[in-house]
């Protein structure tokens, strides 16, 4: 599945990208967009020097997009973020 | 086996389990651990009940322990001895030496002036690289200690996080655009004032950085920014230090880390002039009077005005109104002395 991620602002103020393609199972690729298509309407205004995340998902020949801010960044999509980072 | 000992530096969920298979001893733990956890919360709920009047800015320190949630284990209070973590004893020390300059400085009485219990949380997440504000409490991440270390221990971090607390209750400026650029400059500058504070140092001395003890050697910059040079700080640094070069993109909440950098120039310019123990001053009683949606120029007039009027009094030097507003022409802000 090819994936990108931007993650923006935060205390430093740094934008950083994160893209590639990675192999999942069907069980991994099915939490990842069910993670992705959760109502991510923010409830709070942001929190200072909270970080945004938008998630860009390849499916099929879709590309599901989604913005986070810290408050509701699903745990699914934060793991996969993890694991992206640790593997760079 | 497990021991009383050892048993209690175990997570409950692992003593639950343990105790669920017949262990007597983790049992035993794991009634104390709830027994102190509960305690501990009985605690904090009173002092949280407490008259506002009452309050005067407790400390309370959690560990997150690499979750990313707040409150997860209440490790340092007033009353404690040093925690056997390094972290924690260094966000207990710094939140109170930011606490205590402002009520030192400025008789403000905790962020709200209403004495607010100073609560951060350290070890949040995991290899997070932030720090935030959230409305009631700071959260830390300890840094992936690649590029990034210890946000809780830095100084400028922590009065940093802690002004958003102040601006809130003062002039609550929303998150975007200007009046969040301005949020974030209010952060740099107390950051910075408070960081000279803390190291003792005099304006020549200082690095005039925001973040350089943060960053390791394999981040490619000396600091996140700088408010003598804004954009220098980094090879990511797009902070402009004139409104020739303001950002006008959406990213980042509308420029909020970006913009910062034009007022912060100013201010870097006024302390040159002044002095930053005036600057401090002027800033200070100049956050009390903006509003949420304040902009920048809206800022420039408050802060004449400001000036004008401290220096009515004789508590800042007569030429400090003349400072303020050349040092907010060098970076393109116009001003109308009236």
């Amino acid at each position: 599945m090819k994936y990108k991620v931007i993650v923006d602002g935060g205390f430093t103020g740094i934008r950083r990208t994160y893209e590639g393609d990675v192999s999942l199972d069907e069980e991994e690729r099915k939490i990842l967009l069910s993670a992705l298509r959760e109502s991510h309407l923010p409830t709070k205004p942001p929190l200072n020097d909270g970080e945004q995340y938008s998630w860009f998902l390849e499916n099929d020949d879709d590309i599901i997009e989604a913005i986070f801010d810290e408050q509701n960044h699903p745990p699914a999509l934060r793991k996969f973020l993890e694991q992206i980072k640790a593997d760079q | 086996m497990c021991t009383g000992k050892i048993c209690f530096i175990i997570p409950p969920h692992i003593l639950e389990a343990l105790a669920k298979q017949g262990n007597i001893s983790c049992k035993k733990a794991l009634n104390d651990t709830r027994r102190i956890l509960s305690k501990r919360n009985e605690a904090l709920n009173n002092l949280l009940l407490r008259p506002r009047a009452e309050r005067d800015g407790e400390r309370f320190v959690y560990d997150s322990q690499g979750q990313y949630e707040q409150r997860v284990s209440l490790q340092r209070t007033e009353e404690d001895k040093p925690s056997g973590d390094v972290v924690v004893n260094e966000a207990f020390e710094t939140s109170g030496f930011v606490r205590d300059y402002f009520e030192n400085t400025f008789g403000l009485n905790s962020m709200d002036n209403m004495g607010m219990p100073v609560i951060s949380n350290v070890h949040y997440g995991k290899a997070y690289n932030n720090a935030y504000w959230d409305g009631d409490e700071m959260t830390y991440g300890d840094g992936d200690g690649i590029e990034f270390k210890n946000f809780a221990s830095a100084i400028d971090v922590v009065a940093h996080e802690l002004t958003h607390g102040v601006t809130q209750f003062m002039a609550n400026l929303e998150y975007k655009g200007q009046p969040g650029a301005l949020n974030e400059h209010f952060s740099d500058v107390f950051a910075t004032i408070v960081k000279q504070k803390y190291l003792e140092q005099n304006i020549e001395e200082a690095d005039w950085l925001i973040g350089d003890t943060i960053v390791t050697s394999a981040f490619p910059g000396i600091a996140i920014r700088s408010m003598k040079e804004p954009g220098s700080a980094n090879e990511f640094d797009r902070q402009p230090a004139h409104m020739d070069n303001y950002y006008s993109g959406s990213d980042d909440h509308y420029g909020v880390h970006i913009n910062s950098g034009i007022p912060n120039r100013a201010f870097y310019l006024c302390c040159v002039k002044i002095g930053i123990e005036q600057c401090a001053l002027v800033w200070y009683h100049t956050l009390k009077k903006l509003w949420r949606t304040s902009n920048f120029q809206d800022m420039v007039d408050v802060i004449l005005d400001v000036t004008q009027k401290l220096s009515s009094e004789g508590r800042i030097s007569d030429n400090a109104t003349d400072a303020v507003s050349r040092s907010f022409n060098s970076v393109g802000l116009e001003t109308q002395l009236v």
